[in-house]
């Protein structure tokens, strides 16, 4: 876990927010909102093994 | 270590331009881009901290006794950081009512963590003055 971790979200973000855009434009505004949605969840899920990474970590340290 | 400090300061600055270019667009990939930035960048000085945390935890280990003074500061210390971790990105976004609710409960867990050394403190007062 490094920063192409961080590079992918920005990535995942900016292609999601292009396709958004795009799909608004032609006039499939339901799709759009699908596809923002997967995105999110898809950014979601890698933030959250990241988060559960960082928990376990002060756990370990801490001795919480 | 140093190069470790500019390594983090180069992926916070970075960060910071990613999520101020996505900002607009979709603040919720900005949210969780700064999310993520946090946890890797807090996992990354734990990480460098590590091994010198250790290292005291085995000295006072070998004080027999003195182990719990340096062990409850420390989960205080855990608690702590965990706590400012959530409010802080949430004050980032706006929500400064969730980021005082997150504190709030911080603060509860860490006065459950101080109530026992409190009460070993004042039975010792109790004794002394023959209650």
């Amino acid at each position: 876990m490094d920063v192409n971790f961080i590079f992918k979200i920005a990535a995942i973000g900016i292609i999601v927010t292009v396709l958004n855009q795009l799909l608004i434009r032609s006039g499939r505004e339901d799709q759009a909102m699908l596809t923002s949605l997967a995105g999110l969840v898809v950014v979601l899920l890698m933030v959250v093994t990241a988060i559960a990474d960082l928990f376990s970590t002060i756990k370990g340290l801490f001795g919480l | 270590m140093t190069a470790i400090l500019i390594k983090i300061l180069s992926i916070i600055l970075i960060t910071a331009g990613l999520i101020m270019s996505i900002r607009a667009k979709s603040g919720e990939h900005a949210f969780l881009l700064s999310l993520a930035c946090g946890a890797i960048v807090l996992l990354m000085a734990f990480d460098m901290v590590m091994p010198y945390v250790s290292r005291l935890k085995a000295v006072f280990n070998k004080a027999s006794g003195a182990a719990p003074y340096f062990v409850m500061p420390l989960k205080v210390l855990g608690l702590a950081y965990i706590t400012d971790f959530i409010a802080d990105t949430c004050r980032d976004f706006g929500l400064g009512g969730l980021a005082a609710k997150a504190e709030f409960a911080g603060k509860c867990a860490i006065f459950i963590l101080c109530v026992p050394p409190a009460i070993s403190i004042l039975e010792v007062a109790l004794k002394f003055a023959g209650l």
